[in-house]
């Protein structure tokens, strides 16, 4: 066998569109060539501009958090583009005369793309980005407990998701959906190398996933403040925490299932095949084992972060807080006793259906009090509608009627009824899009300034809300409705002429949710642009109540100047109270940080050039890099000048020049917030 | 002017716009969905559906009411709320709250039991079922009525008489659904699964496999018809081709455009493929390689059930 495997020239991915010119090959063709031209245009651009450098050196090579978390959400980004792209090709798809522009692989390869991106490629390395910026300023943290792990896991997921867009240009992705399922995955049903993307892309993101929860668990456990135990850590830290001990105990049986699945394919094993002893149906078993958990590892972030932002533009006190840690814990360790319920149609008996369907309507209780602990919170509250402000109302209002339909696909007899049809897809994009993606539309609206300086632009971030609010609506509504007239999902083309006009409104509401995005593209370069009237350098621009907004903004490399002692829950709103803008330094002592470094990046480079090999049976490639990867490992481990010290002068300065900085700040009322005037430190009465 | 109408009497507009809405979905409904079931396992279905969605009201109209009216009662310009910035528990509000979500949660558990035992797809729906074998296949149905008659892509039932269907699959996984008739259940290589449900009045309607699967996957559907007795009878002596014909032809072809009636094959030929799918499919790739001839043939397969579906107004 040649040491290219099995790749030929055929799956170049011009190739086949100059041989056999359709539509449909065009349209592959033309997405191969948006990402080959894409990626020249930015290695042009960042050459033209001499930015090279101070990328590898202030980025690329970072172990610092806040900039790990930054470029965790650029990849969240830029694969939401993509996502949303082809969300919007499947709209248009089946909005034109059947059978549509698409053959129904191309169809199932964009389905399989955008679920495998949105899931993996999207929401995690979100949440994850998210959780990197703040979950240790809001914890008075140095640093994560394990940096260069850190970075490890971002550079893997990274690698993922580039072999993800590799499969536009080489080859094709899997066409099975998210879920992958065999037989069909199997090599006889897809003997070609998309199944292999699918495993060894989700592979790579779910090593780095695991890491990551071990990373944020035991920085939590191990990094807190002085004084801040359990119980007054703020909620977005509990909530990560559950996250991070879900990420640990979810994504084996992924990555064990995939594994299986390759051996499966390439090494003649029998799991899952319908013969010789394989059983398909427990890759669903453990695949949905991984993936109840997963879906509250993507929502019980965005829980955190609503249960900042609400009190925050509210002007007061979050409501019911050990309600709500009670009802985060419940909600972590219930979703680890319900996973049946995605297969309630696999034919086991009724009392197991009834037991897991019950079972899951249990999680039911402590999710539907936590949307009333946040109305409670703005209840007698003075409330300001930002733009994470409105992200945070507009996914009260739209999850709750996710909610509804949650609790009665929950129930088997139902479920039978709208299993694999539309109606379930309406379902989880009505718990995902305000449940997950408004969260950390939220976020990244209320917490940027930490990492950047500066606010972003208000008027394109409402703009993008009442988008994405209406566009939401009108491209999932009508899924209810026409999955309850019996439209199966994954379907390339409808001919029922009753679905059409439902179809067109989602249509609409695709495009609506792309002008969100748009919105959202502008608002960063309008903000960006404007930077300078953006500016809060003293921190603190909205009348926050956390420890992140004790530091000015963008937060330094070593984030607290000196670790604050915490004796109450909200320490930052104690500090403005008694009249003063700067906590209380406690004492100032010399620090050691990770000094920068390239490995994680060469390690994740490796393991993806690897994987790659291993989707065209490069076998030799593949073992040199594994080889070469664990080299770099313990290259790493026997690396002694590995930190570079802060002394503690610079920290008594860098403490100095933040508060003369404070004092000198005009304080600005709370009418001002979205001004100019707006240079940090708002206060409710103007002074 | 209007606009502003609406916004001083909304009510006024809502509950006709409303109407508006659900009529125009009820008449589209007339297509193939479970909210027009056309036997008791789907009416009991649908009757779920509604109590389910109803059940949930209480708990989730106030916060559906609560949020527009908090956001706007409490905003602070302009809002008329009392500001209270200290108040962040209360018992009475906790009871309420746990109390609330509790109670409908034991109410929907109590219903979900009752529901899902009472319609336990494995149990006969009636006495003496008639007994059909499923077998899915990449990209059609073959109905076996044991000792009587095998079919394909047609399935063919008397009035208001309880079905047990023994299914199984030879390739990947699909999922055997009548959404008018009755809830899916998936049928699997290597597995049997089964499913009873009661046919209603005579009609013509269609079945599907909703798991995807593949190059055919909009063509793997088969068509259900519902008669009167003396109808069924007639059907099941009709001249029907030999089923050495259709053993070779179902293993060979992807869609399926031949004969539907055929001589039943021996005894235990679906206990057999599901102890060996292979022996029902030459296990061909479900994925094709644009441009191949087997693609091709899909291609033309797909535009000849578009031309059908166009001469009988969309319906199939
Ligand atoms: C932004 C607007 C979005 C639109 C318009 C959209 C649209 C779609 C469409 C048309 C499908 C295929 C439905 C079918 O099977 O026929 C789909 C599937 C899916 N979407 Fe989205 N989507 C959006 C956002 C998201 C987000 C944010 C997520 C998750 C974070 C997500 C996750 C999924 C998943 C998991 C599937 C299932 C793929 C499969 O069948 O395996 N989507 N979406
Ligand atoms: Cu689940």
């Amino acid at each position: 066998m040649s040491i290219l495997g099995s790749l030929d020239l055929n799956d170049i991915f011009i190739v086949p569109f100059l041989k056999e010119p359709t539509l449909s090959t065009g349209i592959a063709a033309g997405a191969g060539g948006i990402v080959v031209l894409g990626a020249l245009a930015v290695a042009l651009w960042l050459t033209v501009k001499g930015w090279w450098k101070p990328l590898w050196s202030e980025w690329l090579t970072s172990l610092d958090h806040k900039k790990i978390g930054v470029m965790y959400i650029v990849l969240a980004a830029i694969m939401l583009i993509r996502g949303v792209l082809e969300a919007v090709v499947m709209r248009a798809q089946q909005v034109s005369p059947a059978p549509g522009f698409l053959s129904v692989e191309h169809h199932a390869e964009l389905f399989s793309t955008h679920g495998t991106i949105m899931i993996f490629f999207v929401a995690m390395p979100f949440l994850t980005g998210v959780i990197n910026v703040v979950m240790p300023l809001q914890i008075g943290a140095r640093d994560m407990e394990f940096p260069f792990m850190n970075a490890i896991s971002l550079w893997l997921s990274v690698g993922g998701a580039a072999l993800v867009m590799a499969s536009l240009v080489v080859g094709h992705f899997e066409t099975g959906g998210w879920t992958a399922y065999p037989p069909y995955t199997g090599i006889k049903l897809s003997p070609n190398e998309g199944v292999d993307y699918w495993i060894w892309s989700l592979a790579l993101t779910s090593v780095g996933t695991t890491l990551s929860g071990i990373n944020f668990a035991v920085t939590i456990y191990k990094q807190r403040a002085p004084g801040m135990d359990l119980m007054k850590m703020p909620i977005f830290a509990w909530t990560t925490l559950c996250t991070a001990i879900l990420m640990i105990f979810a994504m084996m049986p992924l990555t064990v299932a995939s594994l299986m699945l390759a051996l499966d394919r390439h090494a003649g094993f029998h799991f899952f095949t319908a013969s010789n002893g394989g059983n398909m149906m427990n890759f669903a078993n453990m695949f949905w084992l991984f993936g109840h958990p997963e879906v509250y590892i993507l929502i019980l972030p965005a829980f955190g972060v609503f249960s900042h932002v609400i009190p925050t533009f509210s002007g007061k006190k979050l409501y019911g807080y050990t309600s709500l840690v009670w009802a985060t814990i419940a909600i972590a360790v219930l979703s680890f006793t319900v996973w049946v319920h995605h297969f309630f149609t696999m034919g086991q008996t009724a009392h197991l259906n009834a037991i897991f369907g019950i079972a899951t309507m249990t999680i039911g209780v402590p999710t539907g009090v936590k949307v009333f602990n946040w109305l409670l919170t703005m209840w007698r509250g003075k409330l300001r509608f930002s733009t994470a402000m409105l992200f945070s109302a507009g996914f009260m209002f739209t999850f709750v009627i996710g909610g509804i339909t949650g609790v009665m696909l929950a129930n088997p007899t139902i479920d039978f009824a709208t299993h694999n049809s539309l109606f379930l897809v309406a379902h989880f994009h009505n718990m995902l899009i305000p449940g997950l993606l408004f969260g950390m539309f939220a976020a990244v609206n209320y917490w940027f300034p930490l990492a950047f300086g500066f606010r972003l632009d208000e008027k394109w971030g409402r703009r993008s809300f009442w988008l994405w609010m209406i566009g939401f609506y009108l491209a999932f509504m009508p899924l209810y409705a026409i999955g309850l007239m019996g439209a199966p999902r994954r379907m390339a083309f409808f001919t029922d002429p009753a679905y059409f006009p439902w179809l067109v409104v989602a249509m609409i509401g695709a495009l609506c949710v792309l002008a969100g995005l748009t919105s959202q593209v502008i608002q960063i370069w309008v903000s960006v642009k404007n930077r300078e009237s953006l500016m809060v350098p003293a921190g603190d621009p909205w009348d926050g109540r956390g420890l992140e907004w004790s530091l000015g903004c963008p937060v330094p490399e070593y984030d607290f100047t000196t670790v604050p002692n915490i004796t109450s829950r909200e320490p930052w709103v104690d500090t403005k109270a008694a009249g003063k803008h700067v906590m209380d330094p406690t004492e100032f002592v010399d620090i050691h940080l990770p000094k920068p470094t390239g490995l994680p990046i060469l390690v994740a480079g490796v393991a993806t050039v690897g994987a790659f090999a291993l989707i065209f049976e490069m076998w030799l490639i593949a073992a040199v890099c594994f080889v070469a990867m664990w080299v770099l490992v313990l290259i790493r481990s026997y690396d002694t000048d590995w930190e570079e010290t802060i002394t503690a002068e610079e920290l008594r300065e860098g403490y100095e020049a933040h508060k003369r900085l404070v004092e000198t700040t005009p304080k600005v009322s709370l009418d001002d917030e979205f001004t100019s005037k707006n240079r940090g430190l708002i206060l409710e009465e103007a002074v | 002017m209007l606009f502003h109408d609406i916004y001083k009497r909304p009510s006024r507009y809502a509950v006709p716009a409303l109407m508006a809405v659900t009529a125009v979905w009820l008449s589209g409904c007339a297509e193939n969905g479970v909210m027009t079931p056309l036997g008791p396992v789907a009416a009991g279905e649908r009757s779920h559906l509604i109590s389910f969605f109803l059940w949930m009201l209480p708990i989730s109209l106030p916060l559906l009411i609560g949020t527009p009216w908090i956001a706007l009662r409490y905003r602070r310009r302009g809002g008329k709320g009392k500001y209270d910035p200290n108040w962040s528990h209360s018992v009475a509000a906790e009871t309420a709250i746990w109390g609330g979500a509790t109670l409908t949660f034991l109410i929907v558990g109590w219903l979900t039991w009752g529901h899902v035992m009472g319609e336990d797809p494995y149990k006969p729906t009636g006495k003496d079922p008639i007994h059909v074998q499923v077998i899915g296949s990449e990209w059609k149905w073959m109905f076996i009525y044991p000792d009587k008659m095998a079919t394909v892509n047609k399935l063919v039932l008397p009035q208001h008489t309880p079905v047990e269907f023994d299914i199984t699959a030879t390739g990947a996984m699909q999922s055997f659904w009548i959404p008018r008739l009755a809830g899916q259940i998936y049928a699997m290589p290597g597995m049997g699964t089964k499913m009873n449900l009661t046919t209603g009045d005579t009609t013509e309607i269609f079945g599907f496999n909703s798991q995807f699967n593949g190059a055919a996957f909009p063509l793997d559907k088969f068509e259900v018809d519902v008669v009167t007795k003396d109808q069924y009878d007639a059907f099941l002596q009709e001249p029907k081709h030999p089923w050495a014909q259709l053993e070779a032809a179902f293993k060979k072809t992807a869609t399926w455009s031949g004969p539907e009636l055929f001589e039943p094959p021996m005894k235990d030929y679906w206990m057999k493929v599901m102890m060996n799918p292979s022996i029902a499919t030459d296990g061909g790739a479900a994925i094709l390689p644009d441009n191949s001839p087997a693609q091709k043939d899909i291609d033309k397969a797909i535009n000849q059930d578009l031309h059908l579906s166009q001469l009988n107004g969309g319906a199939q």
